[in-house]
C-alpha cells in the first residue's frame, strides 16, 4: 500500500491536508522538540506529541492510548475523520512512523509519512513557518483495529514470526539499554532486523526492491504474519511502514517492546 | 390435493450455502449467509449465555406454558435495551416471536387487523424476506429508493423523494442499524430528517432491529429506533436476538407497538396475542429467557456487552483491512467505502456475473445482489479477496 508523499506532492496538495510534525527523540539526546517545533515547521504543521497523546495509566514510555482518549486529543489538534494526514519529523524518519502506525490502528486509512521529513523539504528550499495556530477543533471518531497490536499474552502464545528493530548490539545482549533496570537481550526466536537498515543515507525509506530482499534475507517470509517489536514502539512502527510499503496484511506492533519484556524477570529472554 | 402444489422458488441465500459446503476446494472463502463466524469460521455460544444456560439448568423448575405473547420479564428487558426511555412504556405493547422474521410477520398481520389497507414501504434493496413476507400476507408494497451503486452510500436525496410519495397511515419500513443488504446507514442528521417528514405525512415508522450492538455500539445503533419512538404517536418495532446474543435457532424476537395512548396500548395488545394464539399458541420461551438473565444481571450483561464489542470492533478491523488491501489492489480509494459501512453486510456492487466469476473461478461465494458477510473477511484471507474482486472487473 501506499505509504508515502514525496515533498512535491506535499508543497502542491499542501491546501487539502492535515499536516503533522511527530518529532520525537530519545530523552538522552535532550532536544526540546516541541520549541523546535516552534521555530521551524511546515505551515500549517501542528504538533503531535507522543508523550502526551499517550497512555497515562500506563507505567510504560508512550504506550497507545485509549480510543476515547485519542478521539479527544487529535480532535484537538483540529483533526477529523475525513482528513487526509501528512506525518512527518525533524529527523527525516523516525517517530513520524510511530504516529503514522497510531492513526493507523485507529482505522484512519488516510494518513501518509512525508517521504525524507523536514530536513528533505529544507533541502529543496521549501517554504517553513514559525507562525503556530491553535487549530479548530475537528470531529474524530476511532475504530480500533485490535488485530494490529498486541501484548504479552499474544506474544507467548503467537505463531507470528517477531522482528526486533533495535540495534544488534542490543539484540544481541552485548549493548546496553538506553532505559535503567532493563535486562539486556531479545525475545526468544525473534529477528532482527535494524530498523536504520530500512532507510537510506537521507533517512527515507529504501524502494520495495530492496525491503524486499532485506526481508527476505532475514529469513522473513512475507505472506505470514508479522510482530514488530523494538525498545519503545517506535522504531518498530518503522518496521511496519516498510512491511505495509510490501503490502503485507497481517502485521501487529508489541506496544510494550523491549520496554515491558526487559522488565519482567518472568519472562525469557534470548541473548545472541 | 399436494399435486396440485406449485414449486416455490428456493431461498438463494440458503441455495448459496449448500452450493459452498459441496465446493471440494480447499481454499474457498464464504462471505454468503448472514451468520456471524469468528476468526476460525466458528459461530461461537457467548460466555454469557452459556452461563445463563447452566443457571437455567439448575433453577428452572417448570416447562409449563409462558404467558401468550411471552415473558414479561423479557418485554421490559428488551424495551430497557431498545427502546430505553425514549417513550412511556405503558404506550408500548409486547409479543415475544420466534425470531425477528416472526416479529415482521407479526407486525404486518396486525396490520392488517386493523384493515385500513395501508402500503407497506420497503427501502431498496432490503433484506429479501420483507418484501416476500409483505407479498405472502398480500399487502401492498411500496419501495424507496436508498443505495446509491455508484458511491455505495445512502442515495438520501432519492430517498426523500420517494418518502415524499407516502400516504397518510403507510407503514415504512427502516432498518434500525446496519442496514441489510447494502451496509451502508442513515446519520443522525439524516434520522432526523426522515423523522421529520414521516411526521408529516402522518406515516407509521415500521423499524426492523436485528444488529443492535453490530454497528456503533449497543446505545448508538438504537439512536433511529429510540429518536422515532420518542416523537411518534404510533410506531412498530421488530427486534431480533439471534445475532446480537448469537441465539439463531433458539428463535427469539420481539414486537413492540407503540400506541397512541395506554387505553388504546391495552387492546392493541390483546391483538398482539391473539395473533400469537392464532399462529402458534405460545412463543418459543427458551431463548428469551436466557435474554432477560443476560440483561438482569451485571456480570452477565458486562461479559456480553464486552464480547459484543469484541465482535463489532473485529469486523470493523476487517473492514478497514479489506478496504486498504483493495486500495493497494486498484491503486484509488473507491472501496473505502467498505470501512464506512456498517454491521455485518456490505453490497461491494457488482453484476450477477462479477459475483458468479468469482464463485466459479475463486471459490469465494457472496450473495448474488454483491452482498457479502464482513464476518467471513479473515485477515488471511483480505489479499486473496482483494486480488479476485479486482481481477473480476469489481
Amino acid at each position: 500500500m501506499q505509504v508515502t508523499v514525496t515533498t512535491d506532492w506535499l508543497e502542491k496538495n499542501h491546501q487539502t491536508v492535515k499536516i503533522l510534525d511527530a518529532s520525537w527523540y530519545l530523552p538522552s539526546e535532550g532536544r526540546n522538540t516541541f520549541n523546535e517545533f516552534k521555530s521551524k515547521h511546515i505551515p500549517n504543521a501542528q504538533f503531535f506529541d507522543i508523550d502526551v497523546i499517550s497512555d497515562k495509566n500506563s507505567h510504560l514510555p508512550h504506550m497507545l492510548p485509549s480510543p476515547s482518549s485519542f478521539n479527544d486529543q487529535v480532535e484537538k489538534l483540529g483533526i477529523s475523520n475525513n482528513v487526509k494526514l501528512i506525518i512527518y519529523d525533524t529527523d527525516g524518519l523516525f517517530s513520524a512512523a510511530r504516529v503514522w502506525w497510531m492513526f493507523k490502528v485507529m482505522g484512519h486509512i488516510e494518513v501518509f509519512i512525508l517521504d525524507g521529513g523536514l530536513p528533505k523539504w529544507i533541502s529543496e528550499n521549501r517554504p517553513i513557518s514559525n507562525d503556530h495556530y491553535k487549530a479548530q477543533r475537528g470531529i474524530f471518531k476511532s475504530s480500533l483495529m485490535p488485530s494490529t497490536v498486541v501484548d504479552i499474552p499474544q506474544i507467548l502464545e503467537t505463531t507470528a514470526q517477531i522482528i526486533d528493530a533495535r540495534h544488534p548490539k542490543r539484540f544481541s545482549g552485548e549493548a546496553p539499554e538506553p532505559r535503567i533496570n532493563l535486562r539486556s537481550g531479545h525475545i526468544p526466536n525473534s529477528i532482527n532486523i535494524f530498523y536504520k537498515s530500512l532507510l537510506n543515507k537521507q533517512n527515507c525509506l529504501r524502494p520495495k526492491s530492496e525491503l524486499l530482499s532485506i526481508f527476505l534475507n532475514a529469513g522473513i517470509d512475507l505472506n505470514k504474519p508479522i510482530i514488530t517489536s523494538c525498545g519503545s514502539g517506535v522504531t518498530a512502527s518503522i518496521i511496519i511502514l516498510a512491511l505495509k510499503q510490501l503490502d503485507h496484511i497481517q502485521t501487529a506492533l508489541y506496544d510494550g517492546s523491549w520496554s515491558e519484556w526487559g522488565l519482567r524477570d518472568d519472562l525469557p529472554i534470548a541473548t545472541n | 390435493m399436494l399435486t396440485s402444489l406449485k414449486k416455490q422458488p428456493a431461498d438463494r441465500i440458503i441455495g448459496l450455502s449448500a452450493l459452498y459446503n459441496a465446493d471440494p476446494r480447499q481454499e474457498k472463502i464464504d462471505l454468503g449467509v448472514g451468520v456471524y463466524k469468528d476468526a476460525h469460521g466458528n459461530t461461537p455460544i457467548m460466555r454469557s449465555i452459556k452461563e445463563a444456560e447452566s443457571q437455567l439448568w439448575n433453577t428452572e423448575s417448570t416447562k409449563t406454558y409462558t404467558a401468550m405473547t411471552g415473558d414479561s420479564g423479557f418485554h421490559n428487558a428488551m424495551a430497557d435495551l431498545v427502546l430505553a426511555d425514549s417513550v412511556d412504556q405503558d404506550r408500548v405493547s409486547f409479543c415475544a416471536t420466534p425470531g425477528g422474521t416472526g416479529a415482521i410477520h407479526h407486525v404486518l398481520e396486525l396490520v392488517k387487523l386493523t384493515e385500513t389497507n395501508p402500503t407497506v414501504w420497503f427501502s431498496d434493496p432490503t433484506w429479501g424476506n420483507h418484501l416476500t413476507i409483505a407479498k405472502h400476507l398480500n399487502m401492498q408494497i411500496g419501495k424507496y429508493s436508498y443505495f446509491d451503486n455508484e458511491t455505495r452510500s445512502v442515495d438520501f436525496k432519492a430517498m426523500l423523494s420517494d418518502l415524499s410519495n407516502v400516504a397518510n397511515g403507510d407503514i415504512v419500513v427502516l432498518h434500525g442499524c446496519c442496514h441489510n443488504p447494502t451496509g451502508a446507514n442513515l446519520s443522525k442528521d439524516q434520522w432526523n430528517i426522515i423523522s421529520e417528514l414521516l411526521l408529516e405525512k402522518e406515516a407509521i415508522p415500521f423499524i426492523d432491529i436485528a444488529y443492535q450492538g453490530f454497528g456503533e455500539g449497543i446505545e448508538e445503533d438504537a439512536f433511529g429506533t429510540r429518536l422515532l419512538a420518542n416523537k411518534f404517536p404510533e410506531m412498530f418495532i421488530a427486534a431480533s436476538c439471534s445475532k446480537n446474543f448469537g441465539i439463531y435457532r433458539e428463535r427469539c424476537g420481539i414486537v413492540m407497538a407503540i400506541s397512541k395512548n395506554p387505553d388504546i396500548s391495552i387492546i392493541t395488545q390483546g391483538n398482539l396475542s391473539y395473533v400469537n394464539r392464532q399462529n402458534f399458541s405460545f412463543p418459543p420461551d427458551h431463548g428469551a429467557r436466557l435474554v432477560t438473565m443476560v440483561l438482569r444481571d451485571a456480570d452477565l450483561r458486562a461479559d456480553w456487552a464486552s464480547e459484543l464489542e469484541q465482535v463489532r470492533i473485529g469486523m470493523l478491523d476487517a473492514r478497514t483491512h479489506l478496504a486498504e488491501a483493495l486500495r493497494t489492489e486498484c491503486n484509488s480509494d473507491r472501496f473505502d467505502f467498505l470501512a464506512h459501512h456498517r454491521g455485518m453486510f456490505s453490497r461491494l456492487g457488482a453484476t450477477e456475473e462479477q459475483v458468479n466469476r468469482l464463485r466459479d473461478e475463486f471459490g469465494i461465494y457472496m450473495v448474488f445482489d454483491s452482498r457479502l458477510n464482513i464476518a467471513g473477511v479473515t485477515l488471511d484471507k483480505v489479499k486473496t479477496i482483494a486480488k479476485a474482486v479486482i481481477e473480476v472487473g469489481i
